[in-house]
């Protein structure tokens, strides 16, 4: 497994409030995460970098782990995300500063070629495969619900004031429920996970087309962002551009 | 912060309040010697330097606002890293509280307060001022009733760039246009939507749409009919309903035109000629007249009615005469020249065209109301050629057979020439309206001559009386209204039931009313009565008599049964003299050294009756061999009854009985 990390702060921000990593053990287990913070003062960049630590902590303890099942490893993803949640809001409602702080997560477990993830807020993980890319998770966002319901169009989210309002944050209220998804990682396919710097500024196509093209991953991933930034760069971008290795068959 | 000095004129007093953007201080200024507000903000500006720049602009284009109902804004500055707003300090409460402690309002009690909060919307407005988040949250009332909106322009400024958790705007959301929850242009009439819904608590001391998320009830703002606050409270007239229907319309177009129309419109609410207006109802939409092409007059019509009640105050049905007008003007010349212009190459071909070519001239035949396969076999028999044929629908000429030729029947037409056939496709169908939602009696009146017939099966809902909840055929449908019979399902509103007097219910009986009524029983708490004996109900809430809905709850309190008394110790002390023999009473100066030796014992038993002894066993036994005091302790219970007896050998020396009440 290949992977490239990459946050940038943007055009117009001061402050970087994404966080993203991948955490790897010599089990061969690979956890990638992305998080945007989001609450005034410190509290956005609070929540992202307590919210990464605190799963690459969680998965260190990995390291020993013999899990039979798939459900066990969904399991062990799904309650660090909630023990990670409450520890936020515990400690947001301790410090008046930080009040109102939260973070969007995509976790991604990574087993051979199973994936499990967890997903919550208006980051994104995609699925590229040779022709087609596919939005593996659907954002928590207020403009997705009012798509959904008919009220407005996917050109009209793209520039409604208030495309930023996210439904559900990690940190922000006592319980969270995460969306909750796996994967089989095909041949030589793509998993990217990217804030939402990413995906307002950079069409789907535009970004399987630049997955898809002749370049080292890393490249790949900086080629994403600096398209992003050409485009206006008003948010952090943030990305995990993660390849399986070619002969592992997904079926 | 209190005690600081902020721009070094404002000496911070007392900390009044705040909300998750800012918190608000009171303070002296020192140069003009006054008390003012000074509004500090929350948010650090330091990595948002653009964010700031539009704070600030549009707190200073707030500065310029001059109105009794406006909170002034004195001064906007910054110091250090607090950046702060001075503004008029107003000594009372916000609207908010206002209507939690005192809400819901008479009409006659709310006006005063729309008036005054109309006022300042309009003049704002008429500044180029948008408020875009008028709540009773940001409107303050002085001690006098005096309503001040504040944050006019710059309450919304901080909460589009960032990140932010929806549930966190919950309390902007309830009062949210449907333009602004669609991210749409915000205009002058948002604040109108706005006041409108403020209007509504006001009057009902409840918000219209209520969700659990704040997605959820911007949903509802964009989706739901406002409710009626007649519904609510019936009293309250339809010409102030109107009001509120009106300035929240869905439809912007459909809304006061300006602040001003609203004031006209609520200067004139609560007068007498207006007791029996009707209820406001929204002008047709253009797809709503494509569906129904029968009866396109009719909505014109009410057009009418609606530009003549409110004639004093719209100007927009005007406008759109105008505008219509010019056009018709335009299209009318054109279509005279062609028309000319046709009419004289016709008159020239039909006068040379025969004799130049030298053909003859045949009669178009009446094929109408024919098959079409006879039709075109007499056409053809006649010599005419059949070039085309073209469905129609009809309401006369049944399906299959023709309705028409062109050229007409009846012309001249030489031989060979292409005759374009039309042919029936039967009536018409159009695809059914969806009504749900609608109010029966205007939706029946309206469609009454276009289907065969409109009926209403009337149920119990939530939803107000009236109301169309389902219809038959479903929306959608293709039918031929003449020949459709239209059944509406039309909420009668909730179904109300009369609270029976439940005093004297056991919990079983109450739990067979609570089935039969499909009220919501709940034992409040129970309580000791004298007079309702244990386990029965003493008094409820709602009182027996009162209607409410089916579900709501009725409480029940529950007796315990009669309160026990203290139990009650009756104390008393008894001497019990030994009872000296004759010899030694005779004897006494010897017999006194003597007697101790000499003193016969004698039995005492003691029986007690209370609520632990009875008196068929003695309760004490002892001997005495001289007098001796002993203390008796009877304990009694409310009502009870008690009494002592004292035996010395076998003989009764003492007995008392005593009531509950002579205890202390």
């Amino acid at each position: 497994m290949q992977y490239a990390v990459l946050s940038d702060i943007g055009k117009k921000r001061t402050l970087n409030e994404d966080r993203a990593a991948v955490f790897t053990l010599p089990n061969g287990l690979i956890l990638a995460v992305i998080a945007d913070g989001m609450g005034g003062h410190q509290g956005g960049d609070f929540a992202s970098s307590t919210a990464l630590r605190m799963m690459g902590e969680e998965f260190e303890k990995l390291k020993d782990a013999s899990f039979q099942s798939h459900e066990d490893w969904a399991e062990w993803l799904k309650e660090t995300v909630l023990f990670v949640n409450r520890a936020l809001y515990n400690y947001a409602n301790e410090n008046k500063k930080l009040e109102g702080m939260g973070t969007t997560l995509e976790a991604i477990l990574i087993k051979e070629q199973f994936c499990y993830g967890t997903h919550i807020g208006d980051s994104r993980v995609y699925q590229i495969n040779k022709e087609e890319i596919k939005q593996i998770t659907t954002d928590h966002s207020y403009v997705k619900v009012l798509i959904d319901s008919g009220e407005i169009t996917e050109q009209e989210a793209e520039v409604h004031p208030q495309r930023n309002w996210i439904i559900k944050a990690l940190g922000s209220e006592r319980f969270v429920e995460p969306d909750c998804y796996s994967l089989l990682l095909g041949d030589a396919s793509y998993l990217l996970l990217c804030s939402d710097g990413l995906s307002n500024k950079v069409s789907d196509s535009l970004i399987r087309d630049i997955v898809l093209s002749e370049r080292l991953l890393n490249e790949k991933a900086t080629a994403l962002v600096e398209k992003a930034n050409q485009l206006g760069g008003e948010d952090n971008i943030s990305v995990i551009l993660l390849q399986a290795p070619a002969g592992v068959n997904a079926t | 912060m209190i005690g600081k000095r902020i721009g070094d004129r404002y000496e911070v007093l007392n900390y009044i309040g705040g909300g998750g953007m800012s918190r608000v201080y009171l303070a002296h200024d020192i140069i003009l010697g006054r008390d003012v507000a000074i509004k500090v903000l929350n948010y650090d500006f330091s990595n948002e330097e653009e964010l700031k720049r539009r704070f600030m602009r549009e707190a200073l284009s707030a500065t310029s606002l001059t109105h009794p109902n406006i909170v002034d804004i004195f001064d906007v500055g910054e110091d250090g890293n607090i950046h702060y707003l001075v503004m008029e300090y107003i000594d009372g409460q916000t609207l908010k509280e206002f209507i939690v402690s005192n809400g819901p309002l008479s009409p006659e009690e709310a006006l005063p307060i729309m008036q005054q909060l109309v006022s300042a919307i309009s003049n704002a407005h008429y500044n180029g001022i948008i408020h875009r988040d008028i709540k009773p949250q940001n409107i303050l009332m002085d001690r006098e009733g005096n309503v001040k909106i504040t944050d006019f322009g710059i309450a919304m400024a901080l909460s589009a760039t960032m990140h932010t958790k929806t549930n966190s705007v919950l309390g902007t959301v309830h009062y949210l246009s449907p333009e602004q929850a669609r991210g749409g242009m915000i205009t002058k009439k948002s604040d109108i939507y706005s006041v409108g819904i403020v209007f509504y608590e006001l009057l009902t001391g409840e918000l219209p749409f209520s969700g659990e998320s704040a997605v959820s009830i911007a949903l509802k703002h964009l989706q739901e009919k406002t409710p009626s606050v007649r519904a609510l409270f019936p009293s309250i007239p339809q010409s102030v309903e109107n009001v509120i229907l009106k300035a929240t319309a869905k439809d912007t177009s459909a809304r006061y035109v300006s602040a001003d129309e609203m004031q006209d419109d609520l200067s004139t609410v609560l007068s007498p000629e207006r007791a029996n207006e009707e209820r406001f109802t929204l002008p047709f939409d253009d797809e709503a007249t494509r569906a129904i092409p029968a009866i396109l007059t009719e909505p014109s019509i009410q057009n009418v009615e609606e530009t003549i009640k409110h004639e004093t105050v719209s100007s927009e049905p005007v406008q759109e005469k105008k505008q219509a007008e010019p056009k018709k003007k335009r299209k009318k010349w054109p279509f005279i020249v062609s028309s000319l212009v046709l009419l004289a190459l016709l008159g020239v071909l039909i006068a040379f065209l025969p004799s130049l070519l030298g053909l003859k001239k045949i009669e178009v035949p009446d094929v109408s109301n024919l098959e079409e396969v006879e039709a075109i076999a007499i056409l053809e028999e006649e010599g005419f050629e059949i070039d085309e044929r073209i469905e129609e629908s009809s309401d006369e000429i049944d399906i299959g057979k023709v309705i028409k030729t062109s050229p007409e029947a009846g012309k001249q037409r030489p031989s060979g020439t292409e005759i374009t056939l039309y042919v029936s496709s039967g009536k018409e169908l159009i695809s059914i309206e969806n009504y749900i939602g609608e109010d029966f009696k205007q939706t029946a009146s309206i469609l009454a001559n276009d289907y065969q017939s409109i009926e209403a099966e009337e149920v119990y809902s939530d939803k107000p009386a009236g109301t169309i909840i389902e219809q038959d055929p479903t929306p959608g449908t293709e039918i031929v209204p003449s020949e459709t019979d239209l059944v509406f399902t039309v909420s009668q509103g909730i179904e109300r039931v009369t609270v029976k007097n439940l005093v004297g219910y056991s919990e079983s009986e109450l739990q067979d009313y609570e089935k039969e009524s499909g009220l919501a029983v709940t034992i409040e708490r129970s309580e000791h009565s004298n007079s309702v004996s244990e386990g029965q109900v003493i008094s409820q809430k709602p009182e027996s008599g009162t209607k409410i809905a089916k579900g709501q709850k009725v409480s029940v309190v529950i007796s315990k049964g009669k309160e026990k008394q203290p139990i009650k110790h009756i104390i008393q002390t008894v001497t019990i003299p030994y009872e000296v023999e004759e010899s030694v009473e005779t004897d006494e100066d010897e017999g006194v050294k003597e007697q101790p030796q000499e003193q016969e014992p004698q039995t005492v038993r003691i029986y007690i009756q209370d609520r632990n002894h009875s008196m068929t066993d003695p309760s004490e036994e002892f001997t005495i061999t001289e007098d001796q005091e002993v203390t008796i302790t009877i304990e009694l219970e409310e009502g009870g009854r008690g009494a002592y007896r004292i035996m010395r050998d076998n003989v009764q020396i003492e007995e008392k009985t005593f009531d509950y009440d002579d205890a202390e």
